[in-house]
């Protein structure tokens, strides 16, 4: 009676780490990487910052399906790919006032490496496993328009012009 | 006899080129040169608007062009009349202010030994004065006119009418600019 029972605890127990193991894919070894980066320059046609990353991914063992996540935040994302498994996007946004200026550092992990890190979350430990491999890229930050309008300038000047025109005027009619 | 009448026609011929000077002085009409270098430069100012109009507010002018078309005609009409009447004010004023001086600079030039009658030389100042005052007047009412045109072009279509269409704030910029132009230039000083 115990055994058929302990084999299906077992059978469960193999049945789940299989399923977790295929829904966070597989591990990235030795990765290489080369990305392509976009952030906002400025906001005078934007409400708020957005990064996106685009990368191609090289690692040693090949895998076919491999998930990635991003740790944007403090938080989690999943980082999209084409239909061809060869190209990633990672992308996110922030508003202008907050938004990272300079060196930034994303670290990104494969599948298993998330899943044992959510894990150690979950049960409140210190998460110690490090990043497959980080993205660094530089935003200079966001152009917020000329301190001083052209239209204003140019209002200005015009007016000035003609307030000396307009003394002048007074005192040849006076 | 011959000679009594040829003196009193020579008088009457002096007293109408006189007269003549005084009419041209006190008419608010212009020469027909100084109506065309009037309407060409009222021209040129109303086309100013249009290239602004055209970069910066994005209208096309094949789409506009026979808008843009009338509108600059009525705007350089309104600024010759307002060129015509400024000019008009300014030309005493300045025939006042220059007076001195334009008759010193033509007696200065008459030498010595010329004798010369008086009235003669009253009739050189008077030509002079007139003909620096008409420069002076019409060079100043061109240049405050289109000072003032281009500030209110500015202030119409960049502050007070930004948020209207495109099409409306070329019309009622070019209108009001103009037409305030016109008005103002009615007044006395």
């Amino acid at each position: 009676m115990g055994g058929p029972i302990i084999s299906i605890i077992q059978l469960s127990f193999l049945l789940i780490v299989l399923v977790s193991h295929q829904t966070h894919g597989e591990q990235c070894v030795s990765p290489k990487v080369t990305s392509d980066i976009y952030t906002t320059p400025e906001t005078l046609l934007s409400t708020e910052t957005v990064y996106i990353v685009e990368f191609t991914l090289d690692c040693s063992n090949k895998p076919k399906e491999l998930n990635l996540y991003a740790k944007v935040d403090d938080s989690f994302i999943q980082v999209t790919k084409s239909l061809d498994n060869k190209r990633y996007q990672l992308s996110w946004t922030s508003s202008h006032s907050q938004a990272p200026v300079g060196l930034i550092t994303v670290d990104v992990y494969d599948g298993e490496t998330y899943g044992k890190v959510k894990q150690a979350v979950r049960s409140g430990e210190t998460s110690e496993y490090e990043a497959n491999f980080q993205l660094e890229f530089n935003h200079k930050g966001v152009w917020k328009g000329a301190w001083l309008k052209s239209e204003l300038l140019a209002l200005t000047v015009v007016g000035l012009v003609w307030f000396l025109a307009y003394r002048h005027k007074n005192y040849i009619c006076s | 006899m011959t000679v009594t009448a040829a003196s009193k026609t020579t008088k009457q011929q002096k007293i109408t080129k006189e007269e003549e000077l005084l009419l041209q002085d006190f008419s608010r009409n212009v020469t027909f040169k100084s109506s065309i270098f009037f309407y060409v430069n009222a021209l040129i100012v109303s086309t100013i608007p249009l290239w602004l109009f055209w970069k910066i507010h994005q209208m096309e002018p094949l789409e506009f062009g026979i808008l843009w078309v009338i509108m600059t005609l009525v705007s350089t009409w309104l600024v010759s009349f307002a060129y015509r009447n400024s000019k008009f004010v300014l030309k005493h004023k300045f025939a006042q202010k220059r007076e001195d001086a334009v008759a010193r600079e033509v007696l200065k030039s008459i030498p010595d030994d010329k004798k010369m009658p008086k009235k003669e030389k009253d009739e050189r100042i008077l030509w002079k004065k007139n003909e620096v005052a008409e420069f002076e007047s019409t060079s100043f009412a061109i240049f405050y006119n289109n000072t003032l045109y281009i500030f209110l072009i500015i202030l119409f279509s960049f502050y007070l009418l930004r948020s209207f269409n495109p099409n409306f704030n070329y019309i009622l910029s070019v209108a009001s600019s103009s037409g305030l132009l016109a008005l103002l230039s009615t007044g006395s000083r």
